[in-house]
């Protein structure tokens, strides 16, 4: 018997985004910044972070770092973040940048520190805390997946 | 347009001293295509010719086909035949390069490898992709697939407007884009946070479009904020002899050049050095 598949729904994880269809001739990689949606908004905090000065929080805390502004940019623009909601984003005193989810009841926090190194805290609300580093983009997309429950 | 009775390569040297130039423009990639009828390609086809370009390709990688394509199979016959439509990759070793063959496509791209990197112009480029088709084409007779009868000629320049270089808001277009309102609304509605155009023009000549498309994106290599803008030329040659298919290529990279020229505002001309 022969069979006709339509390739998308025969090998596709998921449907392809948009600018992911339209890309899909060119080499040099970009993410579209319309999806999701929060992410123009967020990549706004984090140029609104750069700004800061020392001593911004009254205790002394550091600029945010031009080190941990570039690895926070390229990790959300090289992850699947599409059904995350937004992050809350926050300067941390070291001259680092945190960014923080909770889905139902996991929570995770991720800090990427001045230097670019970065760490995750994964929390059931109300349980136990795990925490480690995140090393590739690989660990990272496997630890948003987590908050996820994926 | 040109005229086909003139020597195209004399066509091709008055092009190039009348279109706009820049010392610095900021294009980030350009590909050249054709697509074809299909040829009776399969996947042991990948294989051999990559055995034949593999020392100036050495790293490959396999893609989905582009364009909508069905996955035919016999599942019940002892000699089961499946035919996968796939896209494969060939990539040089500095990883500016890159053939992308299917069935019905043949693309040679060429990136910067950085942003900072110097930019290679089209008459550089071009021979290059003449030399790749010609190999492809021998290939194909080679194998009994046939000459490929080739039904448009694409060439496109992807063009990375960094923010912060000449524009700050992915709001105001018409910076950057004179002719662009600001799509603000009249009272209920602010300035929009982002736009998307997709914009096409008619070539004259050969069925050939223009196709324009401006992007908010983010460059993933270094996660900067740029505004994407692709333009893309592409016609339907007049036949597949490789003198035709040039003066297409060369055609649409003409319009591509007099596009971006065009739309763009002379401020932005500025900063990428017009000469």
């Amino acid at each position: 018997m022969a069979h006709a598949l339509r390739l998308p729904n025969f090998v596709m994880a998921r449907p392809l985004r948009r600018e992911e269809e339209y890309n899909r001739r060119q080499w040099s990689e970009v993410r579209g910044l319309q999806t999701p949606a929060w992410l123009k908004e967020v990549y706004d905090r984090i140029s609104a972070l750069a700004e800061l000065e020392e001593n911004w929080d009254s205790h002394g805390g550091l600029p945010v770092a031009a080190g941990a502004i570039l690895t926070t940019r390229v990790l959300l623009s090289n992850l699947d973040v599409e059904d995350l909601p937004r992050p809350h984003v926050a300067p941390i005193p070291d001259g680092g940048i945190g960014l923080h989810w909770r889905v139902v009841e996991r929570d995770l926090e991720i800090e990427v520190e001045a230097d670019g190194a970065i760490h995750y805290l994964k929390t059931h609300v109300g349980g136990d805390s795990t925490d480690g580093d995140v090393r590739s983009l690989k660990d990272a997309q496997d630890t948003l997946d987590w908050v996820l429950g994926r | 347009m040109i005229a086909c009775e003139s020597d195209p390569s004399e066509l091709v040297e008055m092009a190039e001293r009348t279109l706009p130039d820049y010392d610095n423009p900021p294009a980030q990639e350009t590909w050249m295509a054709f697509a074809f009828v299909p040829l009776k390609w399969s996947i042991p086809h990948f294989g051999a010719f990559w055995s034949e370009v593999r020392a100036d390709y050495p790293k490959f990688q396999v893609h989905p086909p582009i364009g909508e394509f069905n996955l035919e199979f016999n599942a019940m016959g002892p000699e089961a035949i499946v035919n996968l439509p796939v896209r494969c990759w060939f990539i040089n070793d500095e990883s500016n390069r890159l053939i992308q063959i299917q069935s019905n496509l043949f693309f040679h791209n060429w990136r910067r490898p950085n942003p900072d990197a110097p930019y290679l112009h089209y008459g550089e480029l071009k021979p290059v992709f003449e030399k790749e088709w010609t190999r492809f084409c021998d290939f194909a007779g080679r194998h009994e697939l046939g000459v490929p009868n080739v039904l448009s000629c694409e060439v496109s320049y992807v063009n990375h407007l960094d923010r912060g270089v000449g524009w700050e808001n992915f709001s105001d277009l018409s910076i950057v884009f004179p002719s662009v309102g600001s799509f603000q609304g009249k009272d209920f509605l602010g300035k929009p946070e982002t736009i998307i155009i997709n914009g096409s023009y008619v070539m004259p000549s050969n069925e050939g479009r223009l196709r324009v498309q401006v992007q908010p994106a983010i460059r993933q290599s270094d996660g900067k904020e740029i505004i994407q803008l692709t333009i893309t030329g592409s016609c339907r040659p007049g036949s597949s002899d490789a003198s035709e298919l040039m003066r297409c290529l060369d055609s649409c990279r003409e319009w591509v050049v007099r596009g971006f020229d065009d739309l763009t505002s002379q401020e932005m001309h500025k900063i990428w050095r017009k000469k």
